[in-house]
């Protein structure tokens, strides 16, 4: 793996395609699974509650992982680094919490059928903003641009076809058409430009551990003023309801899947960009729908038709992320990184050779990795948090696969490991 | 880099705008649609 991706390292940049492609792949697998323990949660509660509870769950995960990799030593040190990109990565959770909302509506109004190739066009705006923002496929050759835009399309398109084959008769409208579709338009807006402050962090020498670390507050503050502004404030029922403390571990181990999911897409993000970055972890559509029909049996009833668009979807699907995943940047692309990133150093007077450096996954500085009985404190919180969760959880009589369920949970440890240890391996987690 | 330079790099930062806007974009519509 690090082999295939260090295939350019000339006047200190490295590039890494091929862990890129990996991390951007082995997302769609993790945020894919994020789904599957909610569908154990047949409570009644709204969607804000449940969002509510799923971020809570992220939150924790997400203080966790990155003192388990780093050291929050290592974390606070890369921010004191980087403080003026703390409110950026705050306004990217907060656009991620609105977005997530949106889409709840655009559900309500239109029905999936619409709404979900409406905000999966979130690739589009990604693409838009990376190559308008930061330089991204300028100067790249025109086979490797057709690649990145056919392959986007065809991911979009294999979303859209997986989304219909889930969707049995045509769902409930509430005759607000009007209102849903810009719903849900909003939501691609959101989930689209969400990924500038990426890309931002990254280029800033910024690591990814230390960005998600700092997301996560604008995330679970915004999740949370919207349930207290937007569902019954404080007497919402999440608050009391006696049924929350039997599904919280339900929620919280999706919201743990999306955080291992999310930040195999911020790597993805750092060493492919969002161009690129975007459409492979939107696979997760693909693995979503894997959950539901292998573990769930959820198309066991369902017609030709329907068999034949998941067949169809995800080989569209996979064509799609082959050729994004073939179009390795070539040096005049490369030459527009370098250019994007000694723009940023002008613009805030950082150092070139240290953000080179860390933009191309090598560790540099001396800084203190070493963990404080604090870590030890962040991780035991954590493990005792989603022990006691899972003592209070209660899961429905729902009838699963378990062949299948350990075959999926196989593919989610195989690429957890063998991304981890490609991260590891040639950046350090960097 | 002075704190003023730099707050005014920061604060004129398309990079920053766009998402900002985008947000409260997102916001307007969420109470609009609520």
């Amino acid at each position: 793996m690090s082999g295939a991706g260090e295939t350019n390292a000339v006047g200190g940049f490295r590039q890494l395609h091929g862990l890129g492609v990996a991390c951007g792949l082995a997302a769609g697998v993790w945020l894919g699974a994020a789904e599957a323990p909610t569908k154990l949660v047949n409570s009644g509660l709204s969607p804000f509650a449940i969002s509510l509870c799923m971020v809570a769950g992220v939150f924790v995960a997400r203080w966790t992982v990155p003192t388990l990799l780093k050291g929050t030593r290592y974390v606070f040190a890369d921010l004191k680094e980087n403080k003026h990109l703390i409110f950026t990565a705050i306004l990217a959770g907060m656009l991620w919490a609105v977005a997530n909302t949106l889409t709840v509506f655009a559900i309500r109004d239109v029905g999936l059928t619409i709404a979900f190739p409406l905000w999966n066009t979130n690739v589009l705006v990604g693409i838009f903003w990376g190559s308008l923002l930061f330089g991204e496929l300028k100067g790249a050759s025109r086979k490797n641009i057709a690649k990145v835009l056919l392959g986007a399309l065809a991911i979009i398109v294999a979303a859209i076809m997986l989304g219909f084959s889930t969707i049995q008769g045509g769902g409930a409208h509430s005759g607000r058409a009007l209102q849903g579709v810009l719903a849900a338009a909003g939501a691609s807006l959101l989930w689209g430009t969400m990924y500038i402050p990426y890309r931002k962090a990254y280029i800033s020498g910024m690591n990814p551990l230390s960005f998600v670390t700092v997301f996560t507050i604008g995330e679970l503050g915004t999740v949370l003023a919207l349930v207290l502004t937007l569902d019954g404030g404080t007497k919402a029922a999440i608050f009391h309801s006696p049924e929350t403390k039997h599904l919280l571990f339900w929620l919280f181990l999706g919201g743990f899947a999306w955080v291992i999911g999310d930040l195999f897409q911020q790597y993805a993000a750092k060493y492919l960009g969002i161009g690129r970055g975007i459409p492979l972890s939107n696979t997760n559509q693909m693995w979503g729908l894997a959950w539901g029909v292998l573990v769930f049996g959820e198309m066991a009833h369902a017609d030709l038709a329907h068999k034949l668009l998941v067949a169809g979807g995800s080989l569209v699907m996979i064509l799609g992320a082959l050729a994004i995943s073939t179009a390795v940047a070539t040096e005049g692309e490369n030459a527009q990184t370098k250019h994007t990133l000694m723009r940023e150093c002008n613009r805030y007077g950082l150092e070139y050779d240290r953000v080179l450096r860390s933009y191309s996954g090598i560790e540099g500085g001396n800084r203190d990795e070493r963990r404080g009985w604090w870590d030890y404190a962040i991780v035991a919180a954590a493990v005792g948090v989603f022990a006691y969760l899972g003592m209070n959880a209660r899961a429905p009589e729902l009838g699963m696969n378990m062949a299948w369920l350990w075959v999926l949970a196989a593919v989610l440890v195989v690429t957890a490991v063998g991304c981890g240890w490609g991260l590891w391996k040639a950046t350090r987690f960097s | 880099m002075t704190f003023s330079k730099k707050a005014r790099a920061i604060f004129t930062d398309s990079h920053l705008l766009i998402p900002l806007v985008a947000f409260f974009i997102g916001l307007a519509l969420l109470i609009t649609l609520h």
